[in-house]
């Protein structure tokens, strides 16, 4: 899966100083992928404006404090995830089988070439998934991360992520084949 | 060893679609863009009334201070006509400041009010050089209103000069001024704006307001449009401005001049820890004065340190007679520089016993550092295989950042209570006057940050202080040592800073 890159080192610092048309790409490459990482956990449209909002007015306060280490993207969903962890916090104790990982609105139009029981299955058993893993795939598959700016975030080395994910994805498949067999 | 993928590669395919999350609502996206640019811009206009950076190396700040020094010495020596000519230049104008008064000066011919849904606003100054357009408004709130943060939530637009041929001026600069004791009663707010230079043989244009600050969205009248007229300034259109002499000399560290004998009188570059305390100039007002001057402080930074200042803890006015002079603490006209920190003090009384006599006891200070000291370890801590909140670690480290000493005695991990984020507090004490430390991991500069001071005497600058670095996650990293960084320091000074000035006249 090919991931956005992080925005060029120069147009980072400008937008650092405030430069406006720096501001805007900075918004323009992230916007909607934060908006969907919200809609992700957050399962609808208004908590996820009101979170997107949120971390974009976070991002500007914190810019002037940012210092470039190549990592902006990792930076920028640092900033997402402790907006979504204060969200939940305020909200009542969330059972985090609750939390939305997936919509079922999304996707119909892709949905009608794909088997449409594997989907569901596969949608059941990421419910089942605990919500680290859950996170580790909403990060990778949601908000399109590589795993270089998914290690940065999560303070974890980059093969010690590509593992994970991958042996999740593992478990994943094998049990979608047992269900199938 | 990667982990050996057992699923074909479609799979990943279907888990994408399977976790698909809905697109945004364009409208929403839009609007979003919009406010953020706005926020970006307000952002921007408060940041630039900050303290802006300069970039001195060492040895150019020393250089410029020598000719600051000599540029003083050249003062105090030159012709009393040569004084007098500087003084006539000058006019202080309330709520604008100082200006030159040049041919080119225009002033606003008279104030304007307008009252709309219970709020009288007045244009009470305008003025037109050279360089620059300066407003100042006040409003009086005859309704009930409820004051918020100055960052809104939604910015309507910024304030603009609007000229008769269309264009407009955007406003460069704005901030709130000191409360006047001229100000009628209730007046909610005094605000300064400063435009680009009005056009040569423009005399009308129209200030609009696209909001008053601080008020919300929505919570009282917006879009004001007040047209206003300027003229020519008269000869002498402001406040005459006393430029005091320094003296010529540096004086040993802490010594009290004696007051002065003759007029002008003295201000004591005292430079006890590198700061000097300096009085610039002097309005005579009809009730009483304006001091303004400055605090300077000559001490050799990195080349890259993105800030620092040192400014008066407080100050203390008194007569001849020691008797305290009732004074505020009013907005200078000048911007803060690196090293430089503009003061303004409004005196209340006009018949004063010479000289006074303006005292600080304690300044003070803050560095922050750029990226030369902040990509530097200052020292390293290791938490062990588990740590936990409650732990403490008893610890004896010395260590050097910039030029100053510090001594780290021990660590706890804590929880933040609003968060529940980790962090660690760091006791550390300095003889160099540090009471405070913004602290960074090295290696999570992303999540790991903060700093704070406080435990130690605040006032006398010794005493260990606690330094905080937070973590932006729940969970402690484990297994690595913890890499810390200073990214900026505190100061406190204890000393005696003195200035004594008496009235030409007398």
């Amino acid at each position: 899966m090919d991931t956005q890159e992080d925005l060029h080192e120069t147009l980072i610092a400008d937008a650092v100083r405030g430069n406006p048309a720096a501001l805007a790409a900075v918004y323009d490459t992230y916007a909607n992928r934060v908006y969907r990482y919200f809609h992700s956990r957050v399962g609808n449209a208004s908590d996820a404006e009101d979170l997107c909002a949120q971390t974009f007015v976070a991002l500007l306060e914190a810019l002037p404090r940012y210092r470039h280490r190549g990592q902006f993207t990792a930076w920028i969903f640092q900033i997402a995830r402790h907006k979504a962890i204060d969200h939940f916090r305020r909200q009542r104790p969330v059972n985090a089988m609750e939390e939305s990982l997936v919509d079922p609105q999304a996707g119909k139009l892709i949905e009608h070439v794909i088997d449409k029981e594997a989907l569901e299955n596969l949608r059941r058993l990421l419910h089942s998934l605990d919500e680290d893993e859950r996170e580790l795939l909403r990060l990778r598959f949601v908000a399109e991360l590589s795993f270089v700016e998914m290690a940065a975030l999560l303070g974890r080395k980059e093969d010690a992520v590509r593992k994970s994910v991958q042996r999740i994805l593992n478990r994943l498949y094998c049990q979608m084949e047992v269900k199938n067999a | 060893m990667p982990e050996p993928v057992d699923y074909p590669s479609e799979f990943e395919n279907l888990l994408q679609t399977a976790m698909a999350a809905s697109e945004p609502d364009p409208a929403f996206m839009d609007s979003l863009r919009s406010q953020f640019l706005a926020r970006a811009r307000l952002t921007q206009k408060e940041t630039r009334l900050k303290p802006y950076h300069l970039h001195f190396s060492p040895r150019l700040a020393w250089v410029l201070a020598l000719l600051f020094f000599l540029a003083l010495i050249l003062v105090a020596l030159s012709s009393p006509d040569v004084v007098k000519a500087m003084q006539r230049l000058l006019g202080y104008i309330p709520g604008v400041g100082t200006v030159e008064q040049t041919t080119s000066l225009r002033v606003l011919a008279q104030p304007v009010t307008q009252s709309r849904a219970g709020i009288t606003l007045t244009i009470e100054q305008a003025v037109a050089t050279a360089d620059q357009t300066v407003i100042v408004y006040h409003y009086v709130e005859q309704a009930s209103f409820i004051e918020h943060s100055p960052t809104p939530d939604s910015l309507p637009g910024d304030p603009e000069l609007r000229l008769p041929d269309g264009r407009q001026l955007e406003i460069i600069l704005g901030h709130r001024l000191s409360t006047d004791p001229q100000d009628p009663p209730g007046a909610a707010l005094r605000y300064q704006m400063k435009f680009g230079p009005l056009p040569v043989g423009v005399d009308q244009v129209v200030v609009f307001l696209p909001q008053l600050i601080p008020m919300q969205p929505g919570a009282g009248p917006e879009n004001w449009e007040i047209p206003i007229h300027f003229r020519a300034s008269a000869e002498s259109e402001g406040l005459p401005v006393l430029e005091v002499n320094p003296t010529a000399t540096v004086p040993p560290e802490n010594t009290i001049l004696a007051p002065a004998a003759s007029a002008p009188a003295s201000a004591t570059p005292d430079l006890a820890h590198g700061i000097s305390f300096v009085l610039d100039k002097v309005v005579p007002l009809p009730d009483g004065y304006i001091l303004m001057g400055q605090t300077r402080w000559h001490v050799a930074v990195p080349e890259d340190t993105t800030w620092y200042a040192i400014n008066p803890a407080s100050v203390t006015i008194t007569d001849a007679n020691g008797q305290v002079v009732p004074n505020e603490p009013i907005s200078p006209d000048q911007n803060p520089q690196p090293g430089i920190s503009p003061w303004s003090y409004r005196l209340s009384v006009k018949d004063l016993h010479w000289p006074v006599t303006i005292q600080a006891d304690s300044m003070t200070g803050d560095i922050s550092y750029g990226s030369s000291l902040q990509s530097q370890m200052a020292f390293q801590f290791d938490p062990g295989p588990s740590p936990h909140p409650g732990q403490t670690w008893a610890l004896d480290q010395s260590f050097k950042v910039d030029q100053y000493n510090f001594h780290l005695s021990a660590a706890d991990m804590a929880v933040d209570p609003d968060t529940g984020n980790y962090r660690y507090e760091f006791t550390l004490d300095s003889p160099d006057g540090v009471v405070g430390a913004v602290l960074s991991d090295l290696d999570q500069p992303e999540i790991a940050g903060g700093g704070g001071g406080g435990g130690g005497d605040e006032i006398t600058g010794s005493g260990p202080f606690i330094a905080k670095l937070e973590y932006g996650i729940p969970r402690p990293i484990t297994g690595k040592q913890v890499r810390v960084t200073v990214d900026g320091l505190n100061f406190v000074f204890r000393g005696s800073w003195q200035i004594t000035w008496s009235h030409p006249k007398n």
